[in-house]
C-alpha cells in the first residue's frame, strides 16, 4: 500500500480543522497508509483526532535536541529525512503560509517536483487540479517524481471521516548543517488597518455611500470581518472616498478570499480590479444591477439596512 | 550592489485567456506582462542599488523571443540590463527553470541578492525562489513583505496567518520570493520607457547554458475554463435580517468566513 | 427571452442602450436588446469618456450639444449618476490656419447657441497652469464642456430603459436575420429566435458583421486607439476645480484630469487595423497591448505641452479597438436598401454621442422621420464605392488626421481614384484639380497649362481662385462643359407612375411628354426630404435626377414608398448613363453645330427635353442648368462618352467650350439663389420659407400638404434670403451665424464668392422680418462680425433672361 506523508498544523495546542480535509485528499479511496508528522505538540494528544482521518501512525518530528520551529529550514530537512525513513510514496502539506514554504524548500531539498495548492488529486489516473491563471482555468497535472510532493488547499477537499487505528512515534531527524533561516521572532497581529491588496476579506463601498462618513458604517463591519475597506471609481469620483481606496483596473487590483460589495452596480473596469476573488458577495437595492449577473451571493436590498445588520449578525456568531 | 531579480513573462491577469486543444493557451493578442509579484522584487532591487550609489539590478527571464518586450518594461522601471534564456514552453518545468536562471546568473555575475516573486499568476507553482536558492545554496524566504538589509544581513516579515508575522534572519547574499506589501512598484515614466529599449537584453539558448531541455513537455494534462458566474445566488429571506443570517450561514457553510 | 417584440436592438455598448432607453421613454417599451457577452464589453467599457460639444460639423455638434443636456439629467431621470464632471475644455492653435478653423468653428457654434470664447495663450496658462503656451497664437474656449463616466452612462441608460420594460438580453449571440415577406424580421440568437417590426445595429465592432447578416456592407473598421492614464499628480490632486480639457490638434493629442492625475490620448499618424477581416465573436474586454513606439510622437508632443507628464509615470495604458469610417463620423438610420433595419454604429466618439444619437434615433424609428438633420452621419452618404479594399486604404489616413485641421477645400488624397468618368483622361490633359464626390472624381477647377493643378487648403481664397473667375466670366461670355456623370439618375415606370409621383412631389408632375419639372420631395411635416427633377419621357415612363451625393438617400427613399401592387417600378440609370451639361450663351451654338434634330430656341424652350442626336450619341437633352445661363443637361449612354465629348469639344471649339469645374458650378449657382441638398433644404426647412415656393401646388394632394397649409396660414418661421457681404479674403461657408446688432438670428447654409457679379455672397436663413431686400446684417466669418446686406434674389440675371433665352 503506498505510504502518504502529510505535515499537520496545530494551533493552542489542538490540530487545526483545516487539515481533515487534507488528510481525505491524503488517503485517497483508501488506497494510501497515511502517516502524519507533528512538529508543534506532542504526538499523543493529537491521535485519537488524526486517527477518525485516516491516519495510521503519527510521528512527532524532532531534530535532536534543537528547536524544529525555529528554522523552517530545520523543518523541511527533517520532513526529507523522513520521507527517506518512513519510506514515503506521497509527502503533503497544507497550502498555508507555514505549509507553502516547508514545502517550497521540501521540494529544492528532494529536487523533486512540487505541486502546490490542489484542489483535488487522483492516485489512480496520476493527477491532480490546481488552478492555473489565478482561477480562470483548471489544470489537470501530472504527479511526477519519487516522492510525490504536494500542497492542498485549505477546504478545496471536503474532510470524510474514516476511523483507523492509529499508533504514535518519534523520529529524530539527523540534520547535521545549521539552518540557513532563522525565526526571529513572531509578531502578533497588527491593529492598523488592513492594506487593501493584502486583505483576505474586502467590502467596498459604491456611489450610494453618499457621504465620505457613510464609510464608518462599513469600517465597523470591517472591524468584525477583518477586512479591508475599498471604493468604487464612482465613489471616489464623486469624492466619498481617497483615491487609495479605489478597487479598479485603474485603482488597485485585488484578490481577496471574500469580496464584498456594497452599492456597487459591476462595472468592467471595477470587476477587472476584483474578478479573481474567489467569492463575490453583492448588497445591492437594484435588482437589475449588472453585479447580479457576476457574483456569487447577492441580496437585494439598500446597504444602509443590511451593512449594520450584517455587522451585528457577524458579531454574534463570533461571540458564540 | 549585484542584484538579479528573476522575472516570468506571463499574460495579465484582466486577460481572458483562450482555451486551445486540450490542454494550451492562445497567445495571439494576448497582452503579456511581467508577473505582478517580481515587479515587487525588482522595485526592491531598484531601491537597494539606488540606496548604496552603486551596482546594478539585472533582470533574468527564462521564456520566448516576445518575452524581451516585457523585459523592457522591467528595465524600465530601472534595471540596467536583462538575460533572456529562450523557451517556448508555456508549460516550462520549475527545476528546468531555476536551473536555467541559475546558469544565466552565474555566466553574467556573482549575486549580492536575488530577488523572485513569490508565485507566478499563470501556473502558480510558488517554489521558483526555493529551488534558485537551492541552486546557489543560499538561504531563501518566501512570501516576504518587508525586508531590511544591513551588514550581511537580511531581516525579512512575512505573513504567517491570522495578521501574524514571522521575522527572519539570514545572511545575504540570500533569495528573496516577493509579494505585495514589500513596497509599491514604481510606474516607470517615459524619458524612461524609451531608455528602456537601448538597454541590453543578452539572449541564449538552453543548450548554450548546459541546460537540457526536460524530457517531457511540462504542460498539464488538461486545460479547461472555469466558467464565469452566471447569475448570483440571492438570498430569499423575507426580511434583512434574515436574508444577512442565510448569507452568513453560507458564507460559513462554505468555509468562506 | 421575447419572441416578438416591436424593436431589436443588437449591441449593448453605450449606443445601443441609449437607443433602447429613448425608445421606452418616448413610449416603445416592447423592446429586446440583445448582448453577446455583457454591456460595454465592446468598446465602452475603455473610452476615455471626454464630452465637448464640438464635433468637426454643425449636426455632430448638435447631436453632442443634445447628449450632454441628457446626461446632465440623467440621475434625476434613472437614478444613476453617470459621473458628469463639467470641466470645460480648450482648443488650441499655433498657426493661423487653425486659428481660421477655431473661427469657424466659433461662428457655427454660435448658430448652436452654445457658450464659447477665444483665449489667449496667457488665458489658457492661466485655465491650465500645468500647460506650456509656447508657439500657440490663441484658442477656444467653452466653458460647459466636460467629461462622463462611460459605464456611468450606459448603467443609467440600462437601469431606466430596465425600468420602463426593456428586455435585456446579455450573454446572447445573434448568429443571422432573417427578413420576411411582410419586412419584418426574425433575429436568431443561440438562445432563440425574435420576431420584430424593426433591427437597430448597434454592434459597435461586430457591426460589420451584423451587417452582412442582412446582406449588406458597411464602412466600418476598427483601429487601436491608446490613451495613457498617469499617476498621482500633485499639482492635480492639490486642485479644487478641475483643469480644462485640451485639445492641441496641431499636435494631434489631448489631455484631460481624471481624479488625482492626467490621461493622454492621441491619434498616431501610423494607424494600426485590428483584425482586417472581422472581429472574432468571442473578443471582450480584452485590453490590446500597447505600442509604445507607435505613439511615441505624439507622447512627446503631449510631454512638450504638458511638461509634468515627462515626470510622471505612467500609471495604466489602454489600448483598445474603437471603430472609424471614411470621414470618421458614424453609420446612422435606415440601411440602403433595406426596410426597418438602422445602423447606429460606426461611432469613434460614442460616448459623446449616446445620448443624443439614442434619442434621434429613437424619434426617427418612431416618427419615420428625423427630428434633427442627421445627413452627416447618415450611413447612406457612403456608395457602393466605399468597399473593403477602399475603407481599408482610407480609414487609417482619417484616423491618422483625426485632429488635423479640417479646411472646406482639402480633398484628402487616400483611397483615390475610385470611380471616375470615361472622359478622366481628358480632365487629366486639361490640368484638373479634382475633388471626390461620393467617390467620383471629378474636377473642381482647372488649371492653365505650366501650373500644376494643386490647391492649397485654406479658410481664405485659395490659389485656385484666380482660376475660378477665369472659368465662370468664360461660362458668362462663352461655353463651358460640366461633368456631372455622378448625377443619381433613376427610371420610373408603370401604369400607376404619375399619380405615385405626383403624390411624393408637392409640384405637378408634367403631363405632356418632354418637359421637366424642378420636384422637391416632403415630408409629412412639410420638410425638405429631397429635390428632384423629374422629365417625362413619355406616359408612364419617368426620368429622375437627384444630387449625387444623395443617391442611396433617394433611391431608398423612392423603394421604400414603392407601391406593393408593382404598379409602379424603377431602375437605377446612374451607372448607365454620363450627364454633361452645357452651359454659356454659345451653348445653343455648339448643339446647333454637332446635333442632327432641331436645338432652337423655339425647339427647345426651357424646361423642355428632348432626344437629340448629338454627333452619333442619342440622347437625352435636358433644357435646365444649375448655373443660369443658356444651357442643357446631355443625359447619353455611358458608353458613348468619349465620341460625344470629343465631338462636342470639336464642334464647340469655335464658340471657345471650355470644361468647367465644380468650384465655378458652386459659385454660379449661388449668384442664382438655386437651392442645394442638405444646404437651404434640409430637414429643418420648407419650400414656403424659399424661393422656390411656388413649387407648391396647392390643388392637389401631396406628402406635407396639410402641415404646409397650416404653415400658410400661421406664417413662416424663417425666409431664405441672399445676402452680400463685405468681407476680404474670406468667404462666409454655411453654418456661419448671422447677427442683427448683436442678437442671433440665423445662420448661412451656404457661402462664397460670385464671380459673374463680383461679390462676396451667402445663402441663409432669417427670421422673416429681417429677409427684406436692403436689411443690413452681420454674418460672422471665421469669428469675426461682417457686415452684409439682404438683396433680391436672384443676384444674378434677375429676370432669368440668359437662362431662357
Amino acid at each position: 500500500m503506498p505510504k502518504t506523508g502529510v505535515l499537520i498544523e496545530t494551533e493552542n495546542g489542538g490540530v487545526k480543522a483545516i487539515n481533515y480535509g487534507l488528510l481525505t485528499a491524503a488517503m485517497g479511496n483508501k488506497e494510501n497508509e497515511v502517516i502524519a508528522f507533528i512538529t508543534q505538540n506532542d504526538a499523543a494528544e493529537a491521535k485519537d483526532d488524526l486517527a477518525a482521518y485516516g491516519v495510521s501512525k503519527v510521528v512527532q518530528l524532532k531534530v535532536g535536541s534543537g528547536d524544529i520551529n525555529s528554522s523552517p529550514d530545520l523543518c523541511a530537512r527533517a520532513l526529507a529525512a523522513a520521507v527517506e525513513e518512513f519510506e514515503l510514496d506521497h509527502i503533503a502539506g497544507l497550502a498555508t503560509a507555514p505549509g507553502r514554504d516547508i514545502f517550497g524548500r521540501l521540494g529544492a531539498i528532494l529536487d523533486v517536483p512540487l505541486v502546490s495548492d490542489i484542489q483535488s488529486i487522483d492516485y489512480g489516473a496520476e493527477t491532480a487540479v490546481k488552478s492555473h491563471f489565478s482561477g480562470k482555468t483548471m489544470a489537470t497535472v501530472k504527479l511526477e517524481g519519487s516522492p510525490v510532493v504536494f500542497t492542498v488547499r485549505p477546504n478545496a477537499v471536503d474532510p470524510v471521516e474514516n476511523p483507523v487505528d492509529a499508533e504514535t512515534a518519534e523520529f529524530n531527524a539527523d540534520v547535521a548543517d545549521g539552518p540557513k533561516v532563522t525565526v526571529k521572532e513572531v509578531k502578533a497581529s497588527q491593529q492598523d488597518k488592513m492594506e487593501l491588496t493584502e486583505a483576505p476579506v474586502i467590502i467596498t463601498g459604491g456611489r450610494p455611500i453618499g457621504a465620505p462618513d457613510n464609510y464608518k458604517m462599513l469600517d465597523e463591519c470591517a472591524e468584525v470581518l477583518g477586512a479591508a475597506v475599498g471604493a468604487s471609481r464612482a465613489s471616489v469620483d464623486a469624492g466619498f472616498a481617497p483615491h487609495s481606496m479605489q478597487v479598479g483596473q485603474t485603482g488597485k487590483t485585488v484578490s481577496p478570499n471574500l469580496y464584498i460589495a456594497c452599492g456597487v452596480s459591476g462595472a468592467v473596469q471595477h470587476f477587472a480590479g476584483m474578478k479573481t476573488s474567489k467569492v463575490i458577495v453583492a448588497i445591492n437595492n437594484d435588482k437589475d444591477a449588472p453585479i447580479f449577473e457576476k457574483c456569487d451571493y447577492g441580496i437585494i436590498g439598500d446597504m444602509f439596512e443590511v451593512v449594520p445588520v450584517l455587522t451585528e449578525v457577524l458579531k454574534a456568531s463570533e461571540e458564540k | 550592489m549585484q542584484v538579479y531579480v528573476c522575472a516570468k513573462h506571463v499574460p495579465d491577469t484582466a486577460a481572458n485567456i483562450k482555451i486551445k486543444g486540450e490542454n494550451d493557451y492562445d497567445t495571439t493578442g494576448l497582452k503579456f506582462v511581467v508577473n505582478p509579484y517580481d515587479e515587487y522584487g525588482l522595485e526592491e532591487a531598484v531601491r537597494l542599488v539606488e540606496k548604496a550609489g552603486k551596482g546594478e539590478v539585472v533582470i533574468v527571464t527564462v521564456g520566448p523571443a516576445q518575452a524581451a518586450n516585457t523585459m523592457r518594461s522591467a528595465l524600465a522601471m530601472g534595471a540596467a540590463r536583462g538575460i533572456l534564456v529562450k523557451s517556448d514552453d508555456k508549460f516550462l518545468d520549475s527545476r528546468t527553470a531555476a536551473r536555467a536562471l541559475k546558469a544565466a546568473i552565474e555566466k553574467d555575475g556573482s549575486p549580492d541578492m536575488i530577488f523572485t516573486g513569490k508565485t507566478s499568476v499563470d501556473t502558480e507553482g510558488s517554489q521558483t525562489p526555493y529551488r534558485v536558492a537551492r541552486e546557489f545554496d543560499f538561504p531563501v524566504a518566501n512570501e516576504i513583505s518587508a525586508l531590511e538589509i544591513q551588514d550581511g544581513k537580511a531581516t525579512a516579515e512575512r505573513e504567517i496567518g491570522g495578521g501574524a508575522r514571522e521575522v527572519l534572519e539570514m545572511s545575504t547574499p540570500c533569495v528573496i520570493g516577493a509579494t505585495k506589501g514589500l513596497n509599491e512598484p514604481r510606474y516607470p515614466k517615459f524619458p524612461d520607457i524609451m531608455k528602456a529599449k537601448k538597454k541590453e537584453i543578452k539572449e541564449f539558448e538552453l543548450a548554450d547554458l548546459g541546460i537540457d531541455a526536460p524530457a517531457s513537455d511540462g504542460a498539464p494534462v488538461k486545460l479547461e475554463p472555469v466558467p464565469e458566474r452566471s447569475g448570483a445566488k440571492i438570498m430569499q429571506g423575507g426580511s434583512v435580517r434574515e436574508s444577512v443570517e442565510e448569507l452568513v450561514k453560507t458564507l460559513k457553510d462554505s468555509k468562506v468566513l | 427571452m421575447k419572441t416578438n417584440a416591436r424593436v431589436v436592438v443588437i449591441g449593448g455598448g453605450c449606443i445601443g442602450v441609449s437607443i433602447a432607453y429613448h425608445l421606452a421613454k418616448y413610449g416603445w417599451t416592447d423592446v429586446a436588446l440583445i448582448e453577446k457577452h455583457e454591456l460595454t464589453s465592446g468598446s465602452t467599457w475603455m473610452a476615455a469618456g471626454n464630452c465637448s460639444f464640438h464635433h468637426g460639423d454643425y449636426y455632430g455638434s448638435a447631436i453632442n450639444k443634445k447628449s450632454i443636456e441628457i446626461y446632465k439629467n440623467l440621475e434625476k431621470e434613472t437614478g444613476y449618476s453617470p459621473g458628469w464632471h463639467t470641466t470645460a475644455s480648450i482648443r488650441t492653435a499655433d498657426n493661423q490656419d487653425r486659428m481660421d478653423e477655431l473661427g469657424y468653428t466659433y461662428s457655427m457654434h454660435k448658430c448652436l447657441g452654445l457658450e464659447v470664447d477665444y483665449v489667449t495663450p496667457e488665458e489658457m496658462a492661466k485655465l491650465h497652469p500645468l500647460m506650456n503656451t509656447e508657439g500657440l497664437i490663441g484658442g477656444l474656449y467653452w466653458p460647459d464642456d466636460g467629461d462622463v463616466d462611460p459605464n456611468g452612462i450606459t448603467q443609467a441608460f440600462a437601469s431606466g430603459a430596465k425600468k420602463l420594460g426593456v428586455e435585456f438580453n446579455t450573454h446572447t449571440l445573434v448568429n443571422s436575420l432573417t427578413r420576411k415577406d411582410n419586412d419584418e424580421w426574425i433575429v436568431h440568437t443561440d438562445k432563440g429566435d425574435i420576431t420584430c417590426e424593426y433591427v437597430v445595429n448597434a454592434a459597435g465592432l461586430w457591426s460589420p458583421e451584423v451587417a452582412k447578416m442582412a446582406g449588406i456592407e458597411i464602412p466600418s473598421i476598427p483601429i487601436e486607439h491608446t490613451h495613457i492614464l498617469f499617476e498621482s499628480i500633485g499639482a492635480v490632486s492639490e486642485r479644487e476645480t478641475s483643469l480644462p480639457l485640451v485639445r492641441d490638434g496641431d499636435r494631434s493629442i489631448y489631455i484631460r484630469q481624471e481624479m488625482d492625475s492626467l490621461i493622454l490620448g492621441m491619434y498616431e499618424r501610423n494607424a494600426k487595423q485590428w483584425y482586417k477581416d472581422g472581429v472574432p465573436w468571442d473578443y471582450a474586454q480584452t485590453e490590446l497591448e500597447p505600442d509604445i513606439d507607435n505613439i511615441a510622437e505624439n507622447i512627446e508632443h503631449g510631454i512638450y505641452r504638458f511638461p509634468i507628464i515627462g515626470e510622471t509615470g505612467f500609471k495604466h495604458v489602454t489600448a483598445g479597438p474603437i471603430t472609424y469610417t471614411p470621414d470618421a463620423n458614424p453609420l446612422v438610420g435606415p440601411a440602403y436598401p433595406l426596410k426597418n433595419y438602422f445602423l447606429a454604429c460606426g461611432y469613434s466618439f460614442g460616448i459623446t454621442q449616446a445620448g443624443g444619437i439614442g434619442h434621434y434615433v429613437a424619434g426617427w424609428i418612431m416618427e419615420g422621420e428625423p427630428e434633427l438633420d442627421l445627413w452627416t452621419v447618415d450611413s447612406r452618404r457612403f456608395g457602393s464605392f466605399a468597399n473593403w479594399a477602399y475603407n481599408h486604404e482610407k480609414i487609417p489616413e482619417t484616423y491618422a488626421k483625426l485632429y488635423d485641421k479640417i479646411y472646406p477645400n482639402e480633398w484628402r488624397e487616400a483611397a483615390r481614384p475610385s470611380r471616375t468618368s470615361p472622359i478622366y483622361e481628358h480632365q487629366k490633359k486639361a490640368n484638373a484639380a479634382f475633388g471626390d464626390y461620393l467617390g467620383w472624381e471629378c474636377p473642381n477647377w482647372f488649371a492653365p497649362a505650366g501650373t500644376e493643378p494643386k490647391e492649397v487648403p485654406t479658410w481664405k481664397h485659395s490659389n485656385a481662385f484666380e482660376h475660378v473667375d477665369r472659368e465662370c466670366k468664360h461660362v458668362m461670355n462663352h461655353a463651358g462643359l460640366l461633368d456631372l456623370t455622378r448625377f443619381a439618375k433613376t427610371k420610373i415606370t408603370g401604369p400607376g407612375a404619375e399619380e405615385w409621383l405626383n403624390y411624393l412631389t408637392c409640384q405637378k408632375i408634367p403631363a405632356k411628354d418632354g418637359r421637366v419639372a424642378l420636384t422637391p420631395v416632403l415630408d409629412d411635416q412639410g420638410r425638405f426630404k429631397t429635390d428632384m427633377t423629374v422629365t417625362r419621357v413619355r406616359e408612364n415612363e419617368y426620368f429622375l435626377v437627384t444630387a449625387s451625393v444623395g443617391k442611396r438617400h433617394d433611391q431608398h427613399l423612392l423603394l421604400n414608398e414603392l407601391p406593393s401592387d408593382g404598379s409602379v417600378e424603377m431602375e437605377d440609370l446612374t451607372y448607365k448613363m454620363g450627364c454633361f451639361v452645357i452651359v454659356g450663351p454659345d451653348s445653343r451654338n455648339v448643339l446647333e453645330k454637332v446635333c442632327y434634330g432641331d436645338v432652337s430656341k423655339e425647339a427647345m424652350t426651357f424646361a423642355s427635353s428632348r432626344e437629340i442626336y448629338v454627333g452619333r450619341v442619342k440622347c437625352m437633352i435636358n433644357r435646365i442648368n444649375y448655373v443660369g445661363e443658356l444651357g442643357y443637361e446631355i443625359f447619353h449612354p455611358i458608353e458613348q462618352q468619349l465620341p460625344l465629348f470629343e465631338s462636342l469639344m470639336e464642334a464647340g471649339r469655335e464658340f471657345k467650350l471650355e470644361m468647367t469645374g465644380m468650384y465655378a458650378m458652386e459659385s454660379m449657382r449661388l449668384e442664382k439663389g438655386f437651392l442645394g441638398w442638405k444646404a437651404e433644404q434640409t430637414v429643418h426647412h420648407n419650400p414656403l420659407e424659399t424661393n422656390i415656393d411656388w413649387t407648391v401646388k396647392w390643388n392637389k394632394d401631396f406628402r406635407g400638404k396639410a402641415a404646409l397649409e397650416k404653415i400658410r396660414e400661421e406664417g413662416v418661421k424663417q425666409k431664405l434670403v441672399a445676402l452680400v457681404i463685405d468681407t476680404d479674403g474670406a468667404e462666409a461657408l454655411g453654418y456661419n451665424a448671422i447677427f442683427n446688432n448683436g442678437e442671433y438670428v440665423g445662420m448661412t447654409s451656404a457661402g462664397g464668392y460670385g464671380h459673374r457679379i463680383e461679390k462676396s455672397i451667402a445663402l441663409g436663413y432669417v427670421t422673416p422680418d429681417l429677409a427684406a431686400p436692403g436689411t443690413e446684417l452681420d454674418v460672422n466669418i471665421l469669428g469675426e462680425n461682417k457686415k452684409a446686406k439682404v438683396e433680391t434674389m436672384p443676384l444674378y440675371d434677375p429676370d432669368n433672361s440668359r437662362m431662357k433665352a
